[in-house]
């Protein structure tokens, strides 16, 4: 195996070469161990150890890219040749001069990020654990629920060719639940993940939210008010998230082009980028173009503030990177980080009352077809439950729920204090506290 | 050879060094490339290696992984270890055994291999896709387009003496274009996959058709009203319209749920699960299908096999560590994103066979309901059978004939349902182009069907 001097020397002989002005390389290496039990039999284990070097090669105003898992001295080389072959085929765009990142920046610092760690001995221990409280918890929790926990960490070192050196790592530990519980003849599910210290990490919740569907109520179709769970509207916003790039709103791909100072959303909501969230495990101080990180309101009471770029698309459109340049090394990939919509004071039981008559969606499948992120519209397979007279009433499910995204944003009555974030272990996640929407189309029964 | 035979022998001597009763190792090197276009400029050229190894061990019905990013011994030997060391801590209990090479009958012809084309020539191909596309009408207002190509080599080896090697070359186009019009977008797109190389383009689909495909969705819906909601019949159409089957049944079907009994279909082998006009069969051995392989990637050759017959549930998809459970043989069914997952039963290949129903005949027999003549993807949960799909160019029906295009529909229902519901099968099944995610990550699949009628089904919409 090549030490990173050794890569870099390849590199730098290889670019000197083909004439190649700047480049840069991203070693990233990363390791993690996971197993699986079902009932109370530990079922599958495995152990992964990965590496891999992305390159960047800048040449008369063009990039190109290219990444491998392999890394010996054959392959760094043919390396080289890709991107450089990848550069050649692009014509040099007018309106953006690629660049490695200069010397001398400054970042910020992470904030009281934490991390994780656990031996294959400890995930094992916690999963008897867990598997043994689900199953004790109710008679109705049935064979075949299972759970899987995974320690995980990655490490990566960026190095350019105007001598910049920048590294970044994160250790993290994850358990997720599955579980059956069947009453007579009928079969319901749910599914936890948790991320954190396992030692305090309980999935009992996972029994109650599964118990919770059994015996649902059909639901008719109609208009209704709808409150979605933190976890239902972090999928939208996830799903969504695309809108509010820089590069899709110049593309026209979203509604956002030339929206900035102006409303596009009620003022309940302020939603917020964040790379540098408190505590969370993967904080980012610099982007994938090397520029310092910053915490921005993308919405703020309902204006829309900014866009993200990255520094391609912020030259194109004549403004300033926000930082949101994805690690990919594509080029001209933008995402958000910890990317949240800001909790209010108000309990969910205010929101439940507020809403009067309506349905509270805990459950909600399909995003990655049902929604269309250019157009806005969705309409997504959901359950939950009835809520009458401002309080919860029976479990609803097999119906959908239907509208478009921008407008919905612009239709929030009120946001709850609960705000919770998905669990990705990477940079980008979603968070958002449940939401009450005024009026979205359901179709259940005629 | 990516890595020496005597390294292989090596590994699986390591990895049963503790006691396992079985070892495995997979290796892998693909080269992916991808161009792609946006407004007629080309946006992104990229090239990725993945290369690794992948060892599996078990013992009874544990199994344990280990993979390694680095194939030199060192990197592999560790891997080894670290799975004997995870399954047992006891003694070595299978006797010796030698390696034998099994050749494959490949019989996926590559006519114009991805690897022999230059780049510059691929992102010609791209451009002119964003070309057609935006031809198509003035109220396309973007269209974006890719060529991707996959350049796999496997090895497989294992403790019962396999040895065996398969090189899988897959190409796919892509087009995506937007419709604008009063401040308003819709989108279309057309992506056809084949396990061929840039053939494809004359073979499958030119570039302008599939350029001209995707705009002319993207203008139906522009000009589509919103669906209403409500439980209607609905006409599937052939080709992606198959996902239903793949969503609503097939992922019940794989050992993944079937072993563990968390499939609604687990003890249905036997018995009448669908209506008599359903067949559905899976088959990886279709000559340069998306989803076809030769062999899967537990080195199994692949299989054609009639799931359900006539409405009665013949057979799952098993691969050979769920087999176990099952007390069942491989069917070939194993599959793996890459090295760095654990593989387990999926799909290939999988359709409803064609039926004898006329298409004028279904059509005519729905007084007022659902024609969806593109599908877009679904999902669902194989314990309860829930399943989600997204139609993305739909039509009214009224008095037996189709009327207006409409939009914003999904279907919801539960797959032991509809498999009832299916009542009509038309006589021509075509297939589509889908990527499968699931826990061995995601996969190139067919689905497939005629175009068939569902008695009835949950339209959502607005």
């Amino acid at each position: 195996m090549l030490s990173q001097k050794e890569i870099r020397s390849i590199v730098e002989l290889e670019c000197a070469r083909l004439g190649i002005e700047d480049w840069e390389v991203v070693y990233s290496s990363g390791s993690s161990v996971s197993a699986g039990m079902v009932n109370d039999e530990l079922t599958e284990f495995t152990s992964s150890s990965d590496q891999t070097l992305s390159l960047r090669v800048i040449c008369q105003g063009r990039e190109g890219t290219a990444v491998s898992e392999k890394t010996d001295e054959n392959t760094v080389r043919r390396l080289v040749s890709l991107a450089f072959d990848n550069c050649c085929v692009k014509e040099p765009d007018p309106a953006f001069r690629p660049a490695v990142t200069e010397k001398g920046k400054a970042y910020p610092e992470k904030n009281s990020p934490s991390s994780y760690t656990a031996s294959a001995a400890q995930l094992k221990a916690k999963l008897r654990e867990v598997q043994s409280e689900l199953f004790a918890a109710d008679r109705r929790v049935s064979q075949g629920s299972e759970s899987e926990a995974a320690a995980i960490s990655s490490t990566s070192f960026t190095e350019n060719s105007r001598g910049v050196s920048l590294s970044d790592s994160f250790s993290s530990c994850y358990i997720s639940s599955s579980v059956i519980v069947r009453d007579k003849d009928e079969v319901k599910s749910a599914w936890l993940i948790r991320e954190g210290d396992l030692s305090s990490l309980s999935m009992l919740p996972v029994v109650r939210k599964a118990l919770d569907k059994l015996h649902p109520e059909s639901v008719r179709s109609g208009e209704r008010k709808i409150i979605f769970c933190p976890e239902c509207f972090n999928m939208f916003l996830s799903a969504f998230s695309s809108a509010f790039s820089g590069k899709t709103a110049c593309l026209g791909l979203s509604p956002y082009k030339d929206r900035v100072g102006k409303p596009v959303a009620s003022s309940a909501v302020t939603l917020i980028d964040d790379p540098l969230y408190p505590g969370y495990t993967v904080q980012k101080t610099f982007d994938g173009d090397g520029e310092a990180t910053y915490t921005k309101e993308v919405i703020s009471d309902g204006i829309l503030k900014t866009l993200l770029y990255n520094r391609q698309w912020a030259q194109k459109e004549g403004t300033v990177t926000t930082a949101n340049a994805a690690a990919s090394l594509s080029g001209s990939a933008i995402s958000p980080y910890s990317f949240y919509i800001r909790p209010s004071d108000l309990s969910l039981d205010e929101l439940l009352a507020m809403a009067g008559e309506g349905l509270y969606i805990t459950s909600m499948k399909g995003f990655h077809a049902g929604a269309n992120p250019v157009s806005g519209d969705f309409s997504i397979e959901s359950s939950g439950f009835i809520i009458s007279g401002g309080k919860l009433g029976p479990a609803a499910q097999g119906f959908t729920v239907a509208g478009n995204f921008f407008s919905m944003l612009e239709n929030i009555t009120a946001v709850a204090d609960d705000l919770e974030f998905d669990v990705t272990l990477s940079q980008t996640r979603a968070g958002s506290p449940s939401i009450l929407v005024s009026s979205l189309s359901v179709a259940g029964e005629a | 050879m990516l890595i020496d035979e005597k390294l292989i022998m090596e590994a699986l001597n390591t990895a049963l060094a503790t006691g396992a009763d079985f070892a495995e190792i997979f290796i892998e090197e693909s080269l992916n490339n991808a161009v792609s276009a946006v407004d007629s400029r080309i946006d992104n050229v990229s090239s990725t290696i993945i290369s690794g190894v992948g060892i599996r061990v078990y013992l009874g019905l544990r199994s344990v992984s280990a993979t390694a990013s680095a194939m030199d011994r060192d990197s592999v030997l560790a891997a080894a270890r670290n799975a004997a060391q995870a399954i047992a801590d006891s003694k070595r209990s299978l006797p010796p055994f030698v390696l034998r090479e099994r050749v494959n009958t490949n019989i996926h012809r590559i006519e114009i291999v991805p690897s022999t084309v230059s780049v510059k020539d691929k992102a010609d191909y791209v451009l002119e896709m964003c070309t057609h596309a935006k031809k198509a009408s003035s109220l396309i207002s973007q269209a974006s387009a890719s060529f991707t190509d996959v350049d796999r080599t496997i090895i497989v080896a294992n403790s019962e003496g396999l040895l065996t090697t398969d090189r899988q070359i897959r190409s796919r186009a892509a087009c995506s274009a937007v419709a604008s019009r009063n401040g308003e977008s819709q989108t279309g797109s057309c992506s056809p996959g084949r396990r061929m190389g840039l053939e494809l383009f004359d073979k499958v689909m030119s570039a302008q058709e599939i350029a001209e495909e995707a705009a002319r969705q993207a203008l139906v819906n522009i000009d589509a009203r919103y669906v209403d909601s409500g439980v209607y019949p609905v006409a599937i159409e052939n080709g992606f319209g198959g996902v239903i089957f793949h969503e609503s049944c097939g992922h019940s079907l794989e050992a993944t749920s079937v072993a563990y009994r968390n499939s609604e279909f687990w003890d249905k082998k036997g018995q009448k699960i669908a209506n008599d006009c359903v067949t559905a069969i899976d088959d990886g051995t279709i000559p340069n299908a998306w989803g076809s392989i030769n062999i899967d990637d537990e080195g199994t050759p692949s299989q054609k096999k009639v799931l359900i017959e006539n409405g009665i549930l013949r057979r799952f998809m098993v691969d050979r560590f769920n087999g176990r459970r099952m007390n069942e043989q491989s069917s070939g069914s194993a599959r793996r994103q890459s090295y760095a997952y654990t593989p387990t039963s999926r799909m290939t290949n999988t359709y409803i066979a064609a039926g004898k129903d006329s298409n004028e005949d279904i059509i005519s027999s729905i007084d007022r309901g659902l024609y969806c003549a593109k599908m877009g993807g679904g999902s669902v949960n194989p314990v309860t059978g829930e399943f989600n799909f997204a139609v993305t160019e739909a039509y009214m029906i009224e008095n037996g004939r189709i009327t207006y295009p409409v939009r914003g529909a999904s279907l919801i229902g539960k797959g032991s349902q509809i498999l009832f519901d299916i009542d009509m099968c038309g006589t021509d099944m075509k297939t589509g182009q889908g990527m499968c995610g699931s826990s061995s990550g995601s996969i190139p699949t067919d689905v497939g069907q005629p175009l068939i009628r569902v008695r009835q089904i949950t339209v959502g919409g607005r």
